[in-house]
């Protein structure tokens, strides 16, 4: 898809574990140096409670249950420092099990010609066969996915979804892409030993040019 | 809890019964509200207020009658999943990574890797001091690293073009952590599968 059409793209990283909400404040994230004192003035809390505690300030939202944990930016340029502040939680919170981990990348793009949004559609299912059932049909959604080799020091598989994007106004027409990045331990791993943290900082980049590589070509 | 009684034996035996116990102990609701109600009003006429503000204002305890004004909040439905805002983000047309290498003055020179072009070909570029976020300047040392990105940032439907330099806060992330990255960059970037 061409990157003109591209009007948002965000970034991010769910870990799949058991962690303490709570200890998760924003003044807590600036004593520790992972944040500004500054951006740990401008959070938004929504609700802090023992099971959920979610927050939002310009350029992130968190959101933390006692299972999962959730970073997201739509900016850019923070999505490293994104990446830095979930590694800086987990090498301060050292103990925290983690079992799985999901980087993922969502971009949407914008389409004012209605048949190249219909044509994409056509390019990545051919609709066909479907002509003969169906008067005039459409892709709605279309997903499609790879098991990571098993070769790596870790299980998990690559998702991507294409879909209708409700992000995009009218009179526009919007797609939206939406990545999984999936990864999970082996059976043998714990999750105490910082596995995936380790795991997030040697796939960061490498899952974000796929990702990009990905969107550039898909429907060419 | 008297009164009740009283109406209870008054309308035993009564098959509008519930109906009418209902309506008595509504009434007797009623006007128990609006006898405390009274005796606040005027215990605050005492105090000069003469009017129901100073009720409103008082701290709600857990003892109080049904009378207290009822604080609502408005507490998000946790079940759905968080609307994210939208209608602020920023696209890049270009990111680097860089790491200060000179201090002079009131300027920094750093060396500059595209994140996007993933090669081990570095720029060397050179920013004010005035340019980095009052709170990341403590972070300027020779070694530090930082982000710079230059796109369109959107804001409420408004676009404009924009730079933004934020100094990382990774403790242990190195020159090393660069060179590394590069050696990748430069590895997968000969990968003839990219």
């Amino acid at each position: 898809m061409k990157e003109d059409k591209l009007k948002i793209k965000t970034r991010s990283i769910v870990f799949v574990g058991s962690f303490n909400p709570t200890i998760i404040q924003p003044y807590w994230l600036a004593l520790r140096g992972l944040i500004s004192e500054e951006d740990a003035g401008s959070v938004k809390i929504d609700i802090m409670h023992e099971e959920i505690v979610r927050m939002h300030m310009d350029w992130l939202f968190i959101e933390v249950t006692k299972q999962r944990f959730e970073l997201r930016t739509s900016q850019e340029p923070f999505f490293g420092m994104c990446k830095d502040l979930a590694m800086g939680i987990f090498r301060v919170l050292n103990e925290t099990p983690i079992v799985m981990l999901g980087i993922n990348h969502e971009f949407h793009y914008s389409y004012s010609n209605k048949k190249d949004y219909y044509d994409l559609g056509d390019k990545l299912a051919n609709l066909r066969p479907w002509e003969k059932h169906l008067n005039d049909p459409r892709l709605l959604q279309i997903e499609v996915m790879e098991q990571k080799p098993h070769h790596r020091q870790y299980n998990g598989h690559y998702r991507v979804r294409v879909y209708s994007s409700e992000q995009i106004k009218q009179p526009n027409y919007g797609v939206g892409v939406a990545i999984n990045d999936h990864y999970a331990l082996l059976e043998d791993q714990t999750g105490r030993d910082n596995e995936i943290i380790e795991i997030l900082n040697q796939n960061w980049v490498e899952s974000g040019v796929k990702a990009e590589n990905i969107v550039l070509t898909i429907g060419e | 809890m008297k009164s009740e009684t009283v109406a209870r034996r008054k309308f035993i035996g009564n098959k509008a019964f519930s109906d009418q116990f209902a309506e008595i102990r509504n009434e007797y609701v009623e006007s128990y509200l609006f006898h405390e109600m009274k005796i606040r009003t005027e215990q605050l006429k005492g105090l000069g207020s003469g009017t129901r503000s100073g009720i409103e204002t008082e701290g709600r305890s857990y003892d109080m009658g049904p009378s207290r004004k009822v604080v609502n909040f408005n507490i998000p439905n946790i079940n759905e999943h968080y609307g994210f805002d939208f209608k602020n983000h920023f696209t890049s047309v270009q990111n680097w990574h860089g790491e200060v290498t000179e201090i002079i003055e009131s300027t920094f020179k750093a060396k500059l890797i595209d994140i996007k072009e993933l090669s081990h070909i570095y720029e060397v570029g050179e920013f004010e001091i005035n340019e980095v976020p009052m709170d990341d300047k403590e972070l300027i040392q020779v070694g530090a690293t930082f982000y710079f990105s230059i796109g369109y940032k959107t804001e409420n439907g408004t676009v404009m073009r924009a730079s933004l330099l934020r100094f990382q806060r990774l403790p242990d992330w190195s020159c090393k952590n660069i060179d590394t990255a590069s050696d990748w960059s430069n590895e997968i970037s000969n990968d003839p599968s990219w």
